[in-house]
């Protein structure tokens, strides 16, 4: 779990689905480090009018929640905070932990400049949120307040 | 669940009979038409899982701008009894804790200044902060400073500087909820709100100066001061990312305390506590203090404005004549008094995407309208228009005061990005005489006018439930959007 991931890896995806009033997106990894990062893609896709591969600044990242849905959201939170109060935008992660109790990760990237914005998130919902498991595919669907 | 699982009483109104976990039927005020938007998502669901909320009184109610929200739909009202174990829930209030809409009238005649309207737009749009993250129109708030704004609200912004003390005799609450407490606000959020104060946003919020185009109700458009052709200024935005962290942080709180009260959840998101608890409590008064930062925000906006238009069209204070019509909170929580089976009982009424729209006989509503009902300010899309509408006796009795907050979306912002981008979408605004200013040309795709319902539809069933009346439509010639 140490091997850092990066945004683009055949080894998740996402697909942006619609929904009248804000961003929903189907999201899938091969564990749960990857689904997250897949989240963490769809966060940054609706946030940015194009997410650079820049790196050189690191933020640590420790969470703790109730289960897989709870740290998705939370996890989404997280960045998004980082976003708008840092303006700090993920490229690579580097998860020493990802479970559904706890999270440690190292994440890198850049700061983004304000012309660089789209449209603000509010938030990270719980709505029908799900975590569903085949083998080692992790899918949910998401949904971003705007 | 589709529409044809619902009962139809009237031509306005539809009832989801109870059923399974529903503690109180659902009620959606709609016509044929706006039905049919409502039923093609999940609102009604949302509706249903309101219904199965502890303490929930007479019906779970849907407006006829209804849509898809979380956990609660967007225009949903719920009325909770505290003394029957009613709880609070911040999916019941939005993320966006008082968003809401201002309008200020003007003596400014719209054939005097339309050769100005490009310099008027441009000048909101250097004066009012914009677009995501947007700060600085203030200095950073010091700690102390943010501490009087989450208590004091509007009037913070006042003693500033900004505005004129008759501003808060039109703003609901007098633009300061009471009950606040810093203390329960995170450092977070205050961080997140500490450079955004007198800021508007991104997304669905903006100014908009529009033109009275016309009168519904010549009594009432008197009193409120409308007169057709002039100019009003309408401003629509929120807590900012201060109220979305206080959400975010009691949804985790509520998720908890869910779980400790015994609460059985149909979504998530609809996580709640009982009202007297120490959970919900706490979440009230943070609740409070976002709202009162959200009024700041407005106030010191349009002052902004008033500032703004002055020096553009080089006038003094008098000849501009900016006077806060009203500002009204579309997503809240408060506690009122409401007579339920014959009986005044004081309840927690959320209203998410909903305006309070009351008569003149409430107490709350500021002595100039009295005879007529609060202003209900419901904005539409920046190409058609939007109406400005007056409470009434019926919204009291029905839905507790409460009333359509916009015309709704229809189309998912994806769709209204394919369906127009944005330099078709400029061209065709201008040949509607609408100058429109965006920080970001997406999100203008997104806000395009065929991605709202038909204002005028929401308007003509508003009107025939008894939940509002119409007293003018404004149309907009100028648009400042994040």
């Amino acid at each position: 779990m140490n091997d850092a991931l990066q945004s683009g890896s055949a080894d998740y995806g996402h697909a942006f689905v619609d929904h009248t009033a804000d961003v929903m997106a189907d999201c899938w990894g091969r564990g749960f480090p990857a689904l997250l990062m897949a989240a963490a893609d769809v966060l940054y896709e609706t946030a940015l009018e194009e997410r650079r591969r820049d790196r050189g600044h690191v933020q640590t990242v420790e969470l703790n929640a109730k289960g897989c849905e709870d740290m998705l959201v939370r996890w989404l939170q997280e960045l998004l905070f980082l976003l708008e109060a840092e303006q700090f935008v993920g490229v690579s992660f580097s998860f020493q932990e990802a479970g559904p109790e706890r999270l440690a990760a190292s994440v890198e990237g850049y700061h983004h400049a304000p012309e660089e914005r789209g449209p603000e998130i509010k938030a990270a919902t719980y709505h029908g949120l799900e975590v569903r498991r085949e083998g080692d595919l992790y899918k949910a669907r998401i949904v971003l307040d705007l | 669940m589709t529409a044809s699982e619902l009962r139809r009483i009237s031509n306005t109104l539809w009832e989801i009979p109870k059923r399974g976990m529903m503690r109180v039927p659902g009620r959606i005020v709609a016509d044929e038409r706006l039905m049919q938007n409502i039923a093609a998502g999940e609102t009604l669901e949302q509706v249903a899982n309101v219904a199965c909320l502890p303490g929930i009184t007479g019906y779970s109610w849907a407006m006829p701008d209804a849509h898809l929200g979380y956990g609660f739909p967007i225009g949903g009202v719920a009325a909770m009894d505290p003394e029957e174990d009613g709880v609070i829930s911040p999916g019941g209030v939005g993320y966006d804790i008082n968003c809401g809409c201002r309008v200020m009238t003007t003596r400014l005649a719209y054939h005097d200044v339309r050769d100005r309207m490009k310099d008027m737009v441009e000048g909101l749009y250097k004066d009012i902060p914009c677009g995501v993250g947007s700060a600085g129109a203030i200095p950073k708030l010091s700690k102390r400073d943010m501490h009087k704004v989450l208590t004091r609200g509007a009037e913070w912004a006042l003693e500033q500087g900004y505005g004129e003390a008759a501003d808060l005799d039109t703003t609901e609450e007098q633009g300061c909820l009471s009950g606040a407490d810093p203390e329960q606000v995170s450092d977070r959020a205050k961080s997140r709100g500490e450079t955004q104060l007198g800021t508007l946003g991104s997304g669905n919020h903006f100014v908009e100066l529009g033109v009275i185009e016309r009168v519904f109700d010549a009594e009432t458009a008197q009193v409120y001061g409308l007169e057709e052709g002039r100019l009003t200024l309408m401003i629509h935005s929120g807590s900012r990312g201060l109220g979305y962290q206080v959400c975010d942080d009691f949804l985790q709180v509520m998720v908890r305390a869910a779980a400790k009260y015994g609460v059985k959840l149909p979504d998530r998101q609809l996580c709640c506590a009982p009202i007297h608890s120490s959970e919900g409590r706490s979440y009230l008064a943070a609740m409070a203090a976002a709202a009162n930062y959200a009024w700041a925000n407005r106030q010191i906006m349009m002052e902004l404005a008033r500032r703004s238009l002055q020096r553009t069209l080089g006038m003094d204070r008098a000849s501009l004549g900016g006077k806060l019509l009203y500002d009204v909170c579309h997503n809240i929580a408060k506690l009122e008094v409401h007579e339920v089976e014959g009986t005044r009982k004081r309840l927690c009424v959320h209203r998410k995407g909903a305006t309070r729209a009351f008569p003149g006989s409430r107490q709350e509503v500021p002595p100039p309208y009295r005879a007529v009902g609060q202003p209900v300010l419901v904005p539409g899309d920046m190409g058609t228009g939007s109406l400005i509408c007056a409470g009434t006796e019926g919204a009291l009795s029905m839905t507790y005061g409460s009333s359509v907050h916009g015309a709704g979306r229809l189309l998912s912002r994806n769709a209204a990005r394919k369906a127009k981008e944005p330099g078709a979408l400029m061209q065709e605004l201008t040949e509607r005489d609408v100058i429109v200013m965006a920080r970001n040309r997406r999100v203008l795709s997104e806000e395009m006018p065929d991605a709202y319902k038909d204002i005028d539809a929401v308007g003509e069933v508003l009107e025939e439930a008894g939940i509002g009346r119409r007293v003018a439509r404004t149309r907009p010639v100028g648009v400042v959007k994040g």
